[in-house]
């Protein structure tokens, strides 16, 4: 035997991978140990056929197509496993061959001469361990990509309860209006714009009259009750973009922008007397209660909301001073007391 | 390049349609959906050029496929898409998803074996048309900055020419664009222009 032939042949059955050489017409000219072996057809059965007969389903697949440009074209292909199937029937073992679990193929085509004649190489590399490690990766990572979404979606919850307690919170838990913090927030705001507008502005401070005597002898589910209800009436017929909030035990405070001292008073005057008008039932049945306001209008009586609170207070500490049940404005009113 | 006639960049220009449309053929069959090509415009530039025209910006990453071509003239081809366009063919090639950044070594060979058709029909089909052969090696995917575009400067001294063949890519309704460079020495521009001329002459015209 010619030693570069026995040479050959010893190579390319040590090659780590198939080798089938082709002539010009597609006629197996090589076919290594590694093609008996995974592909389960020996050398001698191989050699000399052609290409398309062993594997008649390579015709219109991919392989088929570069392998004839090879040939036709002398232009070299590659066939990749992540766009194909595995084109070839090649199997690592028998229970992988008995359940056509192909091994997955990169495919090499690359024309050569071989003895001056033009021929092409086929070789083919089993990349199965590295492509399911790739697929195990993917798998991976789609289910990555759901647990995100997943995780969005539950962060998008909780911004939204956070939403809602924070709204809770600027409320006052008994009564439902602003707390104090709130109400204060919402009335410097409202005196920067009105003050910006060059518009009036009104704040009443509304206090429910004697209720530490309705508590210590109706108990404090009664006051509750009076609370209650003087802030549902307040509410219920707040004018447009006014605000009410609650400052502390029984004195709420109600934010009016653009009314006159006039039309407050009016309205006040109405809501005590929707006040007045309900019976509130407490543990000892009690009946009903008073509110008091003292109101102060901006600019005339305060610029500032300190000042504004300062001439409140004045006001509404007359109104018990004058026996309670009644609404004082700030200025006119207390020149005619004082 | 002025030496270039219109004829001939037309004869060059339907040679690459009826290439890029075999290749949408072989392209269909893998995605199982109709892969459209088309190469609406072919010109001949400096390699200068050619830099400007790839890089709309300085942040941009090119992925490449390239594969020599020997015989009665010798190019470097090469299959240009920026990379995020890459990406884009990659996903709607292997159905699935694909990281939003980079190519990872199975997606690069997807990308290969894509450039590989798209540049061997070309081949062929100017093989076929003009009556000639070639030898072609196998592709080699890299990437491309700007500041590293040296491929283009690495081949400068033999290629003083760029045959730039515009490629339009549809796929699902979306259109992605790439270019399809061939680097030319001035020995092989002047044997691909005659071969064009024969060409020509064969068809009666010129």
């Amino acid at each position: 035997m010619d030693i570069n032939v026995g040479l050959r042949s010893v190579v390319l059955d040590a090659v780590t991978g198939g080798v089938i050489v082709l002539d010009a017409t597609g006629g197996v000219l090589v076919w290594n140990g590694w093609m008996a072996e995974f592909g389960g057809i020996p050398g001698e059965q191989a050699i000399g056929r052609h290409l398309d007969e062993i594997f008649p389903e390579i015709a219109a697949t991919r392989l088929g197509s570069a392998v004839s440009m090879a040939l036709s074209h002398r232009l070299a292909g590659l066939v990749s496993p992540s766009l194909h199937p595995p084109p070839l029937p090649l199997y690592r073992n028998a229970s992988d061959r008995k359940q056509d679990r192909r091994l997955w193929q990169m495919i090499h085509v690359t024309p050569i001469h071989m003895a001056g004649m033009p021929a092409c190489v086929i070789h083919i590399q089993d990349v199965t361990t590295a492509m399911l490690r790739e697929r195990r990766l993917r798998e991976q990572s789609a289910e990555l990509e759901q647990r995100n979404a997943e995780l969005q979606a539950q962060l998008q919850e909780i911004r939204t309860l956070q939403q809602e307690i924070a709204a809770m919170h600027a409320c006052d838990p008994l009564t439902g209006v602003l707390d104090r913090r709130h109400v204060e927030e919402f009335c410097l705001a409202a005196l920067a714009r009105v003050e910006a507008n060059g518009e009036s502005l009104v704040l009443a401070v509304v206090d429910i009259d004697r209720l530490k005597e309705i508590n210590e002898g109706y108990g404090h589910a009664s006051g509750d009750a009076a609370l209650k209800a003087a802030a549902a009436t307040l509410r219920s017929s707040l004018p447009q973009g006014a605000g009410v909030g609650r400052l502390g035990s029984d004195e709420f405070l109600v934010v009016l922008p653009g009314m006159s001292i006039e039309a407050v008073r009016g309205w006040v005057d109405e809501v005590r007397r929707r006040y007045a008008a309900i019976r509130v039932d407490g543990d000892a049945g009690w009946g009903s209660a008073a509110l008091s306001a003292g109101l102060s209008a901006f600019p005339q009586h305060g610029r500032t909301y300190e000042e504004l609170m300062q001439s409140l207070n004045l006001a509404l500490f007359l109104t018990r001073h004058e026996g309670y049940d009644r609404v004082i404005a700030f200025g006119e009113d207390l020149a005619e007391i004082f | 390049m002025h030496e270039v006639g219109e004829l001939q960049r037309d004869a060059l220009a339907e040679i690459f349609n009826i290439g890029v449309g075999r290749a949408a053929a072989s392209l269909s069959q893998i995605v199982r959906d109709e892969v459209e090509l088309s190469a609406p415009q072919v010109l001949f530039l400096k390699p200068e050029e050619v830099r400007a025209r790839l890089f709309s910006s300085e942040l941009d990453r090119l992925s490449l496929v390239s594969q020599d071509f020997n015989g009665p003239f010798d190019a470097r081809a090469m299959l240009v898409f920026q990379e995020k366009n890459a990406l884009v063919i990659v996903s709607h090639m292997l159905d699935g998803m694909v990281d939003p950044e980079h190519l990872s070594e199975f997606e690069q060979e997807a990308m290969c074996e894509v450039g590989n058709i798209i540049l061997n029909a070309c081949i062929s089909a100017l093989a076929d048309l003009l009556g000639i052969a070639f030898e072609g090696s196998l592709p080699h995917y890299r990437y491309a900055e700007r500041r590293t575009l040296d491929l283009l400067g690495e081949v400068q001294e033999q290629a003083p020419v760029i045959l730039l063949v515009q490629v339009d890519l549809r796929i699902r309704k979306q259109s992605i664009d790439g270019h399809m460079l061939f680097l030319l020495s001035v020995t092989s521009l002047h044997a691909l222009l005659d071969s064009i001329d024969r060409f020509l002459a064969r068809q009666g015209i010129g």
